[in-house]
């Protein structure tokens, strides 16, 4: 128990700390959920469930783009929160077969990330106001401070958050298993509906008679190769 | 919190450059700043020179005079085009090697975006005197337009790898076509998500069989 309140903890760390790269410092995309999701899973001890969770998440929120003031849904929650519930998992099932369940569970968490995310922002504006009166005062370095400690309250309140929800989560999710049995096991389709859901909202999106033809082209390319890896 | 970076950026070079004048500077650019943050460079490089020439008032209308076009331009490239091109190749590589997609993506879309900041602060600092100008010449030459056509093509051969990773191509396509109709429905984001998860509760039930292609 003890264990899992730690691994918790260190997750907010970790989620708290991939947030500062969304909006506040670089967007060098080390927060999209094909990175953040591996990082966490190594973090917590199973690399290759936080890859794969990563993947299906980045392909689900592939059309979810910041465009001008629209502030969109973000993968980096929902990824993060799915990857703590698979590694925190107590029980006889295998952690891939724990993917399907684990992102049903962590998919809703996104509404909430955007809701503290607009917080976040709401608080920037106090900040510049603050700097606009350390300017009056003269202080220029004091205003400097204030970028810094924004960037830094965005891992704050993301981590706090985090936080939160994963002890909140964790031991329903754990608990909602243990009376389902086995079931979980069918549910692996689960894991991949988001992901053929991501591509269905790109090709939404992006087809037009022009685009129809370079898809088409795409698809009959990777099913060969798709096919030909099967025989292999 | 744009406004508070591109004064964090910009204090080091007007204490330089404005001498007694440094504290009016800082008021003319603790302001409002949004724009497409990998674009900013570029007003970060006109506003330098501007200052630099004594060009205090000018300064400030060239930086909300450009905020706007290269948010559009910038939001056009770097988000809808060069990130679900990274993305989407990164993908069909994790399709070989899981391990080695992130690594790909990171590479592929720091190398670029990380270069054309550099460029940008330069042209801007090169184009003070007509910058609209300086920066309608990115589109095209800095920007790569033809990018954009290999999106389709890309999302076609993801589809078609990780159809056929499932083990159950026929089912896959079956869940790529529904939802392709739900999204030409236009349906919002809460709606697409509630539905994505009343229809996995289902299917999960009903359990026909799929396999995750990154398993192994």
């Amino acid at each position: 128990m003890t264990a899992a309140v730690a691994k918790i903890i260190l997750s907010a760390l970790v989620a708290g700390l991939l947030s500062i790269d969304r909006n506040a410092f670089g967007q060098f995309q080390i927060s999209r959920p094909m990175v953040s999701a591996l990082i966490m899973g190594v973090v917590l001890g199973c690399p290759v469930e936080g890859a794969a969770v990563g993947l299906i998440f980045e392909v689900l929120f592939l059309n979810s783009l910041p465009v001008g003031s629209f502030i969109p849904y973000h993968p980096l929650f929902p990824s993060l929160i799915t990857v703590l519930l698979i590694c925190l998992y107590e029980g006889p099932l295998q952690p891939m077969e724990l993917i399907g369940p684990a992102v049903l569970f962590g998919m809703p968490t996104a509404f909430l990330d955007r809701a503290v995310n607009i917080q976040w922002r709401r608080s920037n504006e106090k900040a510049f106001h603050r700097a606009m009166v350390y300017l009056r005062l003269g202080r220029t370095d004091l205003v400097q401070a204030q970028h810094i400690l924004s960037a830094l309250r965005a891992g704050i309140y993301h981590g706090g958050s985090f936080l939160l929800t994963g002890l909140a989560l964790v031991p329903a999710f754990n608990i909602l298993l243990r009376s389902f049995g086995s079931l979980p096991q069918r549910f692996a389709v689960v894991a991949m509906l988001p992901f053929f859901m991501g591509l269905a909202g790109l090709a939404s999106d992006r087809t037009s008679r022009k685009g129809w033809g370079g898809f088409t082209l795409g698809l009959v390319l990777g099913a060969c190769v798709g096919f030909w890896r099967t025989l292999g | 919190m744009q406004g508070l970076g591109f004064f964090y950026s910009l204090v080091p070079w007007l204490a330089r450059v404005s001498g007694d004048g440094f504290r009016e500077a800082c008021y003319r650019h603790l302001g409002y700043f949004n724009t497409n943050p990998y674009m900013s460079p570029y007003v970060l490089g006109v506003v330098s020179r501007l200052e630099e020439e004594g060009k205090g008032e000018e300064s400030v209308k060239a930086r909300n005079d450009l905020m706007g076009p290269l948010g559009a331009m910038g939001d056009g490239f770097y988000w809808a085009t060069l990130l679900p091109v990274t993305l989407l190749l990164s993908l069909s590589v994790s399709f070989f090697s899981m391990a080695a997609a992130p690594v790909f993506f990171l590479l592929a879309f720091n190398a670029i975006h990380l270069r054309n900041r550099w460029v940008y602060l330069n042209r801007g600092y090169l184009n003070a005197g007509s910058p609209q100008e300086g920066a309608s010449e990115l589109n095209g030459k800095v920007l790569p337009r033809k990018m954009e056509r290999m999106i389709t093509p890309l999302l076609g051969f993801a589809l078609g790898l990780g159809a056929f990773g499932t083990g159950t191509p026929g089912t896959a396509f079956l869940f790529f076509g529904a939802a392709f109709l739900v999204f030409r429905r236009r349906w919002r984001d809460p709606e697409i998500f509630a539905f994505l998860i009343v229809l996995g509760t289902v299917m999960g039930f009903l359990g026909p069989g799929m396999r995750i292609p990154w398993s192994g």
